[in-house]
């Protein structure tokens, strides 16, 4: 049987897929074999190269959802929604990720795995928002009231992002600043890792985001066709 | 005699030590082991490493929570697909079949 227009898998899509298969290889190779030890902290720094890429990884998941919700209240269509249910889910995954090897990485450089600091506390509330906006969309067939909230909450969380970003330079913590204008930088050797590190997340979100509002499509179709035949009495007898 | 013995013995051990400390205080960490030039700037290593809280199990835990997250995620998408698609096409042959039985009744009124 032939899957529907609908359902087949773009061409575009399937050549994200191949190139994101291309960069992890690329980007472990960079990492395990390329970069080499940090003289402070040894191996445990490895972790560095996963970690910010998820964090931008992250960025582009919440901020896809906050951007998607504010069209779909400005215009009320379903595939922006589709979106912003995409983009909070895959932008929580990495937000998991950066919450979790972050305090990992902290256990050895710190000697704890959580403190308050500006930079951790407020990705932590970034995570809190965009996981009540999920909590509020996994219950069922949500109504447009709900949605319209959600998507408020969305827009809500976006304002988040920025204070996580300026947070290290506004309120000196103890998180790194390696990367940034005040930052020392990296050692030449270990720039390939973090730069292809940071093409490998942009590709895996991508295609994540991409997959994930065709799915939420799907989902919405279904309950389409599920209504419009329970209205019509079509679905009575089964 | 003995406060003579015991001063050269000082003496002595300062100026055998002292080297050593000296060295130790020059070893790969010291020049630049401000917590300020750890938070911003990453160096590589020279010479072998030596940890005293070991960083493989971490980086270990660290790259397993990442693919587990990754490969969860998909496998769950997955399953979310495979599903939406059962689903929509059960609907659909239910639909047309209704539709179907319903054409044939009009069409013998």
């Amino acid at each position: 049987m032939t899957q529907p227009t609908s359902q087949r898998t773009p061409l575009a899509l399937t050549l994200l897929i191949v190139v994101s298969a291309a960069l992890c290889l690329a980007v472990l190779y960079a990492i395990f074999v390329v970069a080499p030890v940090e003289r402070q902290m040894g191996v445990v720094q490895k972790i560095f190269y996963f970690h910010v890429p998820s964090a931008y990884a992250m960025y582009i998941g919440f901020t896809v959802s906050a951007v998607s919700s504010a069209v779909y209240l400005a215009k009320h269509d379903e595939r922006w929604d589709g979106f912003a249910v995409a983009g909070a889910e895959v932008g929580s995954i990495f937000c998991i990720v950066v919450l979790v090897t972050g305090p990992l990485w902290a256990r050895k450089a710190w000697g704890t795995y959580w403190t308050w600091d500006p930079r951790l506390t407020t990705t932590l509330l970034a995570g809190m928002v965009f996981f009540a906006y999920l909590v509020l969309r996994s219950f069922g067939s949500i109504g447009e009231v709900e949605k319209r909230f959600a998507a408020g909450l969305a827009v809500f969380g976006l304002l988040d992002l920025p204070i996580i970003h300026f947070s290290v330079q506004r309120w000196r913590g103890t998180h790194p600043t390696v990367i940034t204008a005040k930052g020392g930088g990296l050692h030449p050797d270990m720039r390939p890792a973090l730069i292809l590190g940071f093409l490998f997340f942009s590709a895996l979100v991508a295609l994540l985001i991409w997959q994930r509002a065709r799915i939420e499509r799907l989902r919405q179709r279904c309950e389409a066709l599920e209504v419009d035949a329970a209205e019509r009495g079509l679905l009575e007898e089964g | 005699m003995l406060r003579y013995s015991l001063r050269s013995l000082l003496l002595g051990a300062c100026l055998l030590f002292a080297p050593a400390a000296a060295l130790a205080e020059d070893g790969p960490a010291a020049p630049s082991a401000t917590p300020d030039d750890r938070a911003q700037t990453f160096e590589a290593v020279t010479g072998g490493v030596k940890e005293d809280i070991a960083g493989g199990p971490l980086l270990l835990a660290a790259y397993a929570v990442v693919w587990i997250a990754v490969f969860g995620y998909v496998v769950h998408l997955g399953r979310l697909h495979g599903r939406l698609s059962e689903s929509l096409q059960r609907i659909e042959t239910a639909v047309a079949k209704v539709a179907k039985a319903a054409a044939k009744t009009d069409s013998r009124g």
